[in-house]
């Protein structure tokens, strides 16, 4: 969850390992760079970050260590979902939602839809298009690249292209 | 106001809209939980606050506390120590005293519960009260356990095999056992008297009183006084700055009064400041909570240069108050500082100094370390994480085999 405040250089795990603690500077620099949104599925997104390993490794004699003390511990993690309050019927109401929901909400529909749909979309543009007919505003929800942004921006990005959908009704 | 709503302000109406819905999938489930001390030390300290916010939550959840007397606990003390690696003997005799002091702590207590959370090794033989066929039971270890002294473990072992799960603070703490292992990292409370927010005549009280003047920048160490903590090292760096930035170094810490090897290093501290007014050794008795919030407050820098660590709270305690931090990269330090985004993890004197000048010469970086940090403590060290993360956990042990779990 650095994600969040640090952007705007929201180094994934695996790089700032990479970069701090191996000292690869290149390697840790294009495993930052993989194009995370490029990919929809974890399979196709591990064999790159292999791919780009392999790559470098290929190219060098010489391996580092990492400092005792700062080995990279893999994590497996267990995700729970829980019903929440709150419920979108309308745009307005749905841009409402939007201001009140938490990250975790936002990372279920918008970063892990994307894995999960395995179609570059997210759960909110998929809604849009589907339910309310508001497909180039879906279409312009799921360009954005969240990895870009804080998830409070990125929170205020998707209101500011609602709001202004709104608008344009309301014109 | 509820005792969770005070926390809205931190953490906002989201986060605590979260946990009374955990809370609720928790009803029906009866949740006890077993320390070895009511008040004092860290353990006590953290169930004395999730222990009636769970309740607000409406989780049915009772706190035990195992007794024991004097031989018991000096047993359990060289436990502890031989899991931190230090050689103790361990003989047949206190192997008796644990199982006769466990044996009369099943005597006593009612374990009958959906749900058992046990923390450390002291209440950990309460497993042999487990049913064959009801409820689940969770050894919480706040210590670091990964090179221990091996016929301790061996005996420990022993029971902690018995349990469903085992919860960690970091994975460099955990050992090698076969069962479901859990990292919680620990957390702080922003309520407390060392947390909470202060007035800046408070502050300016607790400093005066201290003498320690605010008239130029403070850099600040809150530790005991203990080699692993380096209190030495951190007056050599601030030799090594002196050089060229006027500021002042306070390092704080308990008494030493009752710790033979602390009066020890005190006593080096006191001969490596050699008389310097601009080096503020501060003995504080354990209830000052209040005067270390007033000093990290009245800080420009907080450091943190041990040499070994467990999970290092004092760091998330001084980046809650919006601090540049540096501090040497072992035990947990490294959750909570990223490098060069949330603070400065180091590993030298020199690299200490280093960066100490950096951050002195350039307020406006050292400004954006601090924010950086405190938004990281505000989302992963509050107690409200703390406390979601136990009630997934809970909820957890009917899932163990999944992965995505729908509630």
């Amino acid at each position: 969850m650095q994600h969040q405040y640090l952007s705007p250089e929201p180094p994934n795990d695996f790089a700032y390992w990479v970069t701090n603690a191996l000292q690869e500077d290149r390697l840790g620099e294009q495993l930052a760079a993989i194009d995370l949104i490029e990919f929809r599925t974890i399979r196709a997104l591990r064999e790159r970050i292999i791919e780009v390993i392999e790559r470098d490794l290929n190219e060098r004699q010489q391996l580092r260590t990492a400092p005792e003390g700062e080995e990279f511990h893999f994590r497996e993690a267990v995700s729970f979902i829980v019903p929440t309050s709150h419920v979108a019927r309308t745009l307005a109401e749905f841009a409402d939602c939007m201001e009140q929901i938490g990250f975790g909400s936002l990372s279920l529909h918008f970063f892990d839809a994307r894995l999960r749909l395995e179609t570059g979309d997210t759960d909110f543009s998929e809604w849009l298009a589907k339910e309310l007919g508001e497909e180039e505003l879906g279409r312009a929800i799921a360009g954005l690249d969240p990895y870009t942004y804080t998830l409070e921006g990125l929170r205020k990005e998707v209101v500011r292209l609602v709001r202004r959908r709104l608008q344009e009704h309301a014109a | 106001m509820s005792m969770l709503d005070q926390y809205e302000e931190f953490v906002g109406r989201g986060t605590l809209d979260e946990l009374r819905r955990l809370g609720h999938q928790l009803e029906g489930r009866r949740i006890i939980t077993v320390n070895s001390t009511a008040v004092g030390g860290g353990v006590a300290e953290i169930l004395s606050r999730l222990v009636p916010l769970s309740r607000e939550l409406g989780v049915d959840i009772r706190w035990g506390v195992i007794k024991g007397g004097d031989d018991f606990f000096g047993v359990t003390k060289r436990i502890h120590n031989a899991l931190h690696g230090k050689s103790e003997t361990f003989s047949a005799h206190d192997r008796e005293v644990f199982r006769d002091t466990t044996q009369q702590n099943l005597a006593d207590l009612d374990l009958d519960a959906d749900i058992v959370f046990i923390h450390d090794p002291q209440p950990a033989g309460l497993i042999e009260a487990r049913h064959p066929d009801h409820g689940r039971w969770v050894w919480r270890c706040h210590i670091d356990v990964s090179a221990p002294q091996a016929d301790v473990w061996e005996f420990l072992a022993s029971y902690v095999s018995g349990y469903d799960a085992a919860v960690f603070s970091a994975p460099q703490f955990a050992a090698d056992l076969t069962l479901p292992q859990v990292m919680i990292t620990p957390s702080i409370d922003p309520l407390s008297d060392k947390n909470r927010e202060l007035t800046e005549s408070e502050i300016d009280q607790v400093l005066n009183r201290l003498h320690v003047p605010r008239d130029k920048p403070i850099v600040t160490q809150v530790s005991r006084f203990d080699r692993l903590k380096d209190p030495v090292g951190v007056i050599a760096a601030f030799r090594l700055v002196r050089k060229y930035n006027d500021c002042r170094l306070v390092l704080a810490g308990g008494s030493a009064t009752d710790d033979p090897e602390g009066a020890e290093v005190l006593a080096a501290v006191h001969e490596a400041s050699d008389g310097d007014p601009d080096i503020h050794v501060l003995e504080l008795p354990p209830t000052a909570n209040l005067d270390i919030n007033a000093i990290q407050r009245a800080s420009t820098l907080v450091l943190q240069k041990s040499l070994k660590e467990g999970f290092g709270l004092t760091v998330s305690e001084a980046l809650w108050k919006g601090k540049p931090v540096i501090a040497g990269a072992v035990g947990g330090i490294p959750l909570q500082i990223t490098h060069r985004y949330s603070g400065i993890l180091t590993h030298t004197i020199e690299g200490t100094a280093f960066w100490i000048k950096q951050l002195l010469n350039a307020p406006e970086f050292a400004h954006r370390l601090g924010q950086n940090g405190r938004e990281h403590v505000r989302t992963n060290f509050l107690l409200t994480r703390h406390l979601r993360d136990y009630l997934l956990l809970f909820l957890f042990l009917d899932h163990r085999d999944e992965r995505v779990i729908r509630l």
